[in-house]
This record gives structure tokens, sequence and C-alpha cells, in this order.
């Protein structure tokens, strides 16, 4: 059976910070898809989302991202990225999303900014 | 006449895309690609499979998938990608416009981006068939902006 993508949440006082880990690609970003429609829909004022732990993301994890964000405008939720692994922070520059997304240099930041 | 061959066969099974990533990563460093250059080279190859898997074989499992690497004289690499999936005009195999923020339809793009020559051929019988090079002395189209 192969692993499923590992996400660590923490609550903090005006919503949730997921910690997904791995390489997001084909095989792991429906399971990232899934878990960020759960995470909107429960309408948190605030979603993080720290790629720290993710050391590659291919256009289907950044579809994911991109929905994800769609989602949470209408969801009326704010939904930051932060600490993007530099080839992560490559693919969201090449596809110009590095301008559509909020991102924070850390969770801190991205926590209380 | 081209050097240093490798042949990946494998199916079209999205798990299977870890191990080949890693195949190019080591492929492409062997050639001399620096990191940031086998980091787009990979991502590319990467979505040209993707592409064969959701596209050539509408997300099937047990496709064919035939992935060759060989160094270019010179310097550089030439990856061919072969299915047996369904086949497509290559005309229409365009990137999209990125200011329409939507979900999916960047592949083409960041394969468009990495590669100096990108060819997209109707096979004989069925499926296509994918040549991509970058000679080691050309620079990226696209390089991404770098963190402050």
């Amino acid at each position: 059976m192969p692993p499923s993508l590992q996400i660590q949440t923490e609550s903090i006082a005006n919503g949730m910070v997921l910690r997904p880990s791995g390489e997001i690609d084909l095989a792991r970003s429906p399971e990232l898809r899934l878990r960020l429609r759960e995470e909107v829909d429960a309408l948190p004022r605030r979603l993080v989302i720290d790629l720290s732990a993710v050391g590659y993301m291919d256009s289907s994890g950044v579809a994911t991202l991109v929905e994800a964000l769609q989602r949470s405008k209408t969801a009326g939720c704010r939904l930051i990225l932060c600490c993007l692994q530099p080839k992560v922070r490559s693919i969201f520059a090449i596809s110009r999303l590095d301008t559509v997304f909020e991102i924070a240099l850390s969770v801190d930041d991205a926590k209380t900014r | 006449m081209t050097e240093s061959a490798l042949e990946l066969r494998f199916l079209s099974h999205a798990e299977n895309l870890a191990s080949v990533r890693a195949c190019v990563d080591r492929f492409a460093a062997s050639v001399g690609f620096d990191e940031e250059r086998r980091g787009r080279i990979v991502l590319a190859v990467d979505e040209a499979i993707t592409n064969s898997i959701r596209h050539g074989y509408g997300s099937r499992t047990d496709g064919p998938i035939t992935l060759r690497l060989a160094e270019l004289d010179g310097g550089g690499v030439r990856i061919e990608l072969e299915d047996e999936g369904k086949q497509v005009d290559p005309g229409n195999l365009t990137p999209r416009d990125l200011s329409d923020v939507r979900p999916g339809g960047l592949g083409i793009h960041i394969i468009r981006s990495t590669f100096q020559n990108c060819r997209w051929v109707r096979k004989q019988d069925t499926g296509m068939a994918v040549t991509l090079e970058l000679p080691l002395t050309s620079s990226l189209k696209d390089l991404p902006r770098r963190a402050p």
C-alpha cells in the first residue's frame, strides 16, 4: 500500500495551520485537495498552509492550492502559504502565481499578518 | 550520435512518478546540469508524464510509458517520452493564458519554458511521442525570480 500524504494540523486563535509533508504530485495531490476542501468548508477565518516540509510540487499540487484559494475567497477565509522551499517557490514563479497567493516567509508571520 | 542512454519502461500509475523523477534527476546531474536546471528538467518531465497518464490514458494505471534519456552531442539532454494512449493534435498543445487564474493547464507552459526544443508527434497506430531537448549551454527561458 503506497504511503498516504502526511498532514499535520495546528489550531490557532483565528483558524488553522496545515502542514503537509513530502512530494506533492499527481499521486499525492488528490489527498491534499480533499483535505483542503474539508478545512476550508469548516469556515476558519484564516488557513495557513505551511509548506516547509514539501520538497517538491508539480502543477497538480499547485492546482489544488488554486482551487483552495478560490473556495477560501468564497467562504470568506484568508488563505496564506508560507515557508516555500526553492523548488516549490520556483513553480509558483513559473506559473505567475507568486503574485496571486499571499505568501509569508514564516509560520509566525502567516499567523499574525 | 548521442551518448549515455537510459531507457525506463513503466505503467501509467502516478505512484511511479517519484521513482522516475529520481532517475531523471540523477541523469541530468550526470550530464552536468546544475541544481536549478535539474529541478526544472525534473518538473517538466513529470508534467509530460502526468499529461500522458491523465489525458493519454484517462488516468488508467495499466498504460505502458517509455522514457528515454540521452546526452546530446556537445552536452545536454534529449528526452523522449512515448505512450500508447489517446492521440491529440499537436497543434492544440499550446500554453494557456497565465493571467487566467484557475486550477490546471500549466503543464505545457512548464514544458515549453524549460526545454529549448519540444516536439509532440502522433505515433502511427496509437499514442503520442514527445521529444524534449535542452543543450547544456542554453539558459532557461523563464527563470523564476529569486526570493529576496
